[in-house]
């Protein structure tokens, strides 16, 4: 289990090294000379020639693209990713910041995903084919089928505006969650949901369901003594996938609810062409999914016996 | 006899079982077992069954309709009458006139046809490299194989919507940009998906008799293997022609997407959303058919990999 | 020290209203430019405030004059007036406020940077301006925000970089995060106190988020253009909403298309002209302002100190008379009705900021249309806010959306930011031509009234003949509040925070 871990750690940084590489090199998509770019930024108007020369001095622009990336990898695993140009305050700083605000939304809403998930798709499952699953199923599907910010629109027209129940945007207090969550996590319970469905019928069709139901357990608790390692597996893949999405991508939500979480603070770089953020923001997203990724494979050995190596 | 350079396949994990990535709902190879779902009984021509049948009807029309837009649509959807706008539903406009006095109804279709055809477009792409580069790697084994899945992990690490929002904001907005960045960013699940059908494939006992038979490498992976691996993938792949759908119409709500005046259905959305209490005419045809158009394909989907396999 | 203010019925509970911001707030400095205008109107305050009429409201100045020839003012400060850490308003803090921002070439844009040669203290309660030339607007530029507002000496650190925000205006800050800035009263203010005793200014980016916030109530007033302007299209449902009360001004800013003069095809006048008879800006402003707007009539909107000249006839919708004006230019249509010169089609591509300003991209995509019937290919190109920016400074465009500043910068500050030709790299005119530098230069010097009004009537007449750009419509002012928040009035400028919050009482509930 060790040499595995290893291994996996291993492969993983290899990974996140060459991200790394793939954000630093970002710099060079603008078509126009990045001391240029960065200089009419922090100088503001047309800087003369001189002040381009001073810029790219300063950033090192003036020396070879493996040089600057090495400066840039050894600054950067260090946590100094410069200063944005956008604000002139350290990068570090206020990716944290966002950070823990995307932290906060996306863990409530992956919790709030697995209960409605898992209760919804388990339930579904035991009642097969009947009523309500259908109709269950039914409403899964078009919550996810719906736009996530059109989703949004509704609640909060429904919610904040029409009933006044819960706040439109910001994030200072709990009941500020609830709508940006609802709006990220019931396309995604859907789905978890019609995976967990699935998943238990499989279970259900097996011999060792009868076995247990002969001796006089219920379906479900027998599902949940010997089903569990089957269903946790697949459903742990998909929630950590859907759980670096939501850090990684609800750029949209975020901005319509004035949420400061990563998302914001990446748009904002973007419409601003701020490329020390950009990159920090990828190079970041792409560590968090890996990093995702490497506990949600390491669980697998937790959860299903089976699975584990080196035994 | 020749001597294939096969590896033996190693129990893969789940993680790279790319059923479980990207939209499940359909049977599961889990740990080599082959699950099928329960026989559905006397209640499989109820209430679910309908209504999704009616769903995919509804959505292809809605598709088949929006392809034919330029045939189809009454009016120009670019056309501005400022005279006319804000107007309800009436027999001249059918789902009345937006605040520029653009007919909604054609602008529904032709935004449908920009829709449909660049998340196609865009399937279509991710489809093409992701099998290659599987069956590539699953094929040849050995160093390829190696060096094509640290590629692949290297690509499923990228947040797609984060680099494709990076390179759009380098390079603008262009219709060229979106539909490769986003091509090149998600087609890592049908890569491995691919791969880990050609592993099973391999082993079967109708390719080694081919095998044996004379057919070289090269066309056992062209007339054999590709059209066998093909059909899953490509079922994979058009599960997700509704996510791409989503991902571009909040694309053009961040407006970075489609940019105006072309219509498309996401851009709709945001426009009408001042209009969502007095003009529900701006609001709910969009929506509604992104609605019908994602659950059209996902629902098709479901319906072909609900067949037991074989 | 003035008497405080009584409290009306229910006021015991402290009131504080709550404001949205369009866009970041910065550092709340009044020296440089990344700080919103409306928050820095509400801490600050200059010498002399541009009144709701126009006329000069002494402020931080009670009196002051100037010599015959215009060369040298004086100014009579207001006595007992504290910074709110305490330090004394005097000649000394004026004359060290003025010293961060002479000559400085980031303040090019202000006339009034080049203009003053000296700053003299004859004593602690009189300064003196010397300046290089007459400058009749001196007062109207004395009474912008940036960079003219005096921060106290104190809120320097050593190296004389600003530390804190510190002014003499009737609210202090209380804290100042990123997104969020609460102010309380000035209890040691020395004019009228507000009635109310906090302002919250959250940052909210989205236009419609702001709407629907002030809807729910978690916001009880937007609007301004500078503070955070309310989309066209939201109108009905505010209006409609009895919660909620919209309050609107006549237009003083104006939108305008800017032209890429020296290039073919806007080289040729009879093009511009084209342009201009070619868009239907009544139909704009029904169609997309719901009639809450002016169709422009000159450069400048009709508010605007010295605009008295309406040339409807150059701006009157007249696609046939666009058309031949562009036959006589030399573009004939072709089969598909497309017009060509030379085998080459009249292509134009029209950049639109679409973050701080969306409804342009309404008004765009109708010009695209309009300007199509006669046979011109006009293609969009949508920016955030610093890509348009960029295309701004760096020239880099065809036709670009942009406006015009309202008072009290229009329309002097406008023509010689904007219009006149300048040396410096970062100057960003939209038009200039010798004759015009000629012109403008003569206006701004003039020392008698009559005089001025002639020469600005020859700059209007200049500029509607030779369509230096074209101008489209001149929205209204318009704000939107709870109906609990009673006693908001418009000020001056669309930046008069301070005054439009003087006498905002909020009552019952939100």
């Amino acid at each position: 289990m060790g040499r595995y871990l290893l291994k996996r750690l291993l492969h993983a940084g290899c990974i996140v090294l060459g991200t790394t590489l793939l954000s630093y090199l970002l710099i060079y998509l603008a078509p126009s000379d990045p001391a240029q770019v960065i200089a009419a930024q922090r100088l503001g108007g047309h800087p003369n020639p001189a002040q381009v020369d001073w810029v790219r001095q300063y950033y090192g622009l003036d020396q070879p693209w493996f040089v600057q990336y090495l400066r840039w990898l050894t600054r950067a695993l260090q946590g100094d990713f410069g200063l944005s140009i956008r604000t002139g305050q350290a990068i570090l700083g206020e990716v944290s910041r966002a950070l823990h605000y995307s932290l906060v939304l996306a863990v409530w809403t992956s919790a709030f995903v697995v209960l409605v998930a898992g209760v919804s798709g388990v339930w579904a499952a035991l009642r097969c084919n009947t009523l309500w699953d259908q109709l269950l199923q039914l409403f899964g599907l078009l919550c996810a089928s719906v736009p996530e910010f059109w989703l949004a629109f509704l609640l909060i027209w429904v919610f904040a505006i029409t009933l006044g129940w819960l706040p439109s945007y910001g994030a200072k207090s709990s009941a500020h969650l609830i709508l940006p969550m609802l709006s990220l996590g019931l396309g995604q319970a859907a789905r978890l949901s019609r995976l967990t469905r699935t998943l238990v019928l499989d279970e259900l069709g097996k011999d060792y369901l009868r076995t247990a139901r002969a001796k006089g357990r219920t379906r479900a608790s027998a599902l949940l003594r010997h089903g569990l390692p089957n269903i946790a597996v697949p459903f742990v893949a998909l929630l950590a996938y859907q759980f670096s999405l939501l850090l990684s991508g609800a750029i949209i939500i975020e901005t319509l609810f004035t949420w400061p979480g990563l998302g914001s603070y990446y748009i904002a770089a973007v419409h601003f062409r701020d490329v020390p953020v950009i990159q920090a923001v990828v190079l970041l997203c792409a560590s968090i999914i890996v990093g995702v990724h490497l506990l949600a494979d390491l669980s697998y050995g937790l959860l299903d016996p089976r699975l584990r190596l080196g035994s | 006899m020749r001597t294939a350079r096969w590896r033996a396949g190693a129990p893969l994990s789940p993680l790279t079982s790319p059923t479980l990535q990207k939209e499940p709902g359909q049977s599961q190879t889990v740990n080599g077992t082959v699950n099928v779902q329960p026989p559905l009984g006397p209640w499989r021509s109820g209430l679910r069954s309908q209504v999704a049948l009616l769903g995919i009807g509804l959505a292809w029309l809605l598709i088949v309709l929006s392809l034919g837009a330029p045939l189809l649509a009454p009016y120009d959807p670019v056309a501005v009458d400022l005279d006319a706008g804000m107007q309800r539903p009436s027999w001249q406009h059918w789902l009345g006139t937006d605040q520029l006095g653009r007919d909604v109804w054609s602008r529904l279709l032709w935004a449908g046809r920009t829709s449909v055809s660049v998340a196609t477009v865009i399937a279509v792409l991710t489809l093409a490299v992701g099998m290659s580069l599987g069956l590539l790697a699953g094929y040849s084994g050995g160093l390829l194989d190696d060096l094509t899945m640290r590629l692949t992990d290297f690509v499923a690490a990228l947040p797609p919507i984060i680099v494709t929002l990076a390179c759009i904001g380098t390079l603008g907005p262009s219709l060229p940009v979106l539909v490769l960045t986003l091509a090149l960013t998600s087609w890592t699940p049908y890569a491995r998906l691919a791969r880990s059908l050609v592993l099973q494939m391999r082993i079967q006992e109708w390719v080694l008799a081919v095998y044996a038979l004379g057919a070289s490498p090269r066309r056992i992976l062209l007339r054999h293997v590709l059209p066998a691996v093909l059909g899953p993938v490509a079922v994979q792949v058009s599960l997700n022609i509704g996510g791409i759908i989503l991902t571009v119409a909040g694309l053009s709500f961040l407006g970075l997407g489609i940019q105006p005046p072309t219509p498309e259905w996401g851009a709709m959305l945001v426009d009408a959303r001042p209009f969502l209490a007095s003009a529900p005419h701006l609001v709910l045809p969009p929506g509604l058919a992104i609605f019908l158009v994602v659950f059209g394909f996902t629902a098709l989907a479901e319906r072909l990999t609900d067949r037991p396999q074989a | 020290m003035p008497g405080s203010q009584e409290a009306g019925p229910g006021a015991k509970v402290a009131q504080t209203l709550v404001l949205a911001a369009g866009h970041e707030l910065g550092a709340a400095n009044p020296h440089d430019y990344g700080s919103n205008m409306a928050l820095l109107d509400l801490l600050y305050e200059p010498l002399v405030r541009y009144g709701p009429d126009g006329s000069p409201v002494p402020a931080l100045a009670v009196s002051w004059g100037s010599t015959p020839d215009g060369l040298t003012w004086t100014f009579t400060l207001r006595p007992q007036v504290t910074f709110h850490d305490g330090t004394p308003f005097d000649a000394a803090a004026v004359k060290w406020n003025f010293d961060r921002w002479l000559g400085a070439p980031a303040h090019g844009w202000l006339p009034l940077t080049e203009r003053i040669t000296k700053v003299e203290t004859p004593d602690a309660r009189t300064v003196a301006l010397t300046l290089r030339q007459a400058y009749y607007p001196i007062l109207q530029e004395l009474s912008v925000i940036r960079p003219v507002r005096f921060l106290s000496p104190r809120a320097v650190d050593g190296h004389g970089v600003f530390a804190q925000p510190c002014g003499t205006g009737p609210w202090k800050m209380a804290s100042l995060a990123e997104r969020r800035a609460v102010l309380v009263r000035n209890e040691a203010y020395w004019g009228a106190k507000p009635q109310i005793h906090g302002v919250v200014v959250e940052v909210i980016l989205d236009a419609q988020t702001r709407v629907a916030a002030l809807q729910s109530g978690e916001i009880q007033m937007i609007g301004g253009e500078y503070l955070g302007t309310i989309p066209p299209e939201s109108l009905a449902t505010l209006q409609a909403d009895p919660a909620l009360a919209v309050l609107t001004g006549s237009s003083v800013t104006s939108l305008h298309l800017m032209t890429q003069y020296i290039k073919p095809p806007f080289d040729d006048v009879r093009v511009r002209r084209a342009l201009n008879l070619a868009i239907d800006r009544q139909g704009i402003v029904q169609a997309i302002f719901g009639g809450r707007a002016e169709a422009a009539t000159g450069v400048m909107a009709s508010a605007i100190p010295y605009v008295t000249r309406t040339a409807t006839d150059l701006y009157h919708f007249n696609p046939s008379q666009a058309r031949s004006l562009l036959a006589e230019a030399g573009w004939r249509p072709d089969a598909r009705g497309v017009l060509v010169k030379d085998g080459q089609p009249l292509q134009m591509e029209l950049g639109v900021d679409r973050s701080r300003l969306p409804e342009t991209v309404s008004i765009a995509e109708a010009i695209q249309a309009q300007v199509q019937a006669i046979g011109i290919d006009l293609k969009l190109r949508l920016y955030d806010y610093s890509g348009w920016l960029q295309a701004y400074r760096s020239r880099h465009f065809a036709l670009l959306m942009s406006f015009t500043w309202g008072p009290p910068y229009d329309p002097h500050t406008l023509l010689h930011g904007s219009f006149r030709s300048a040396p410096a790299p970062d100057a960003m005119p939209a038009y200039t031509d010798a004759q015009l530098d000629g012109l403008i230069d003569a206006a701004l010097a003039s020392t008698d009234v009559p005089t001025r009004h002639t020469l600005y009537q020859r700059i209007w007449q200049y500029m509607d003949d030779q369509a230096v750009v074209i101008p489209l419509v001149s929205p209204h002012r318009l704000y939107a509040h709870r109906s609990s928040v009673t006693g908001l009035r418009l000020g001056g400028t669309e930046y008069d925070l301070a005054y439009a919050l003087q006498q905002v009482v909020i009552r019952g509930k939100k």
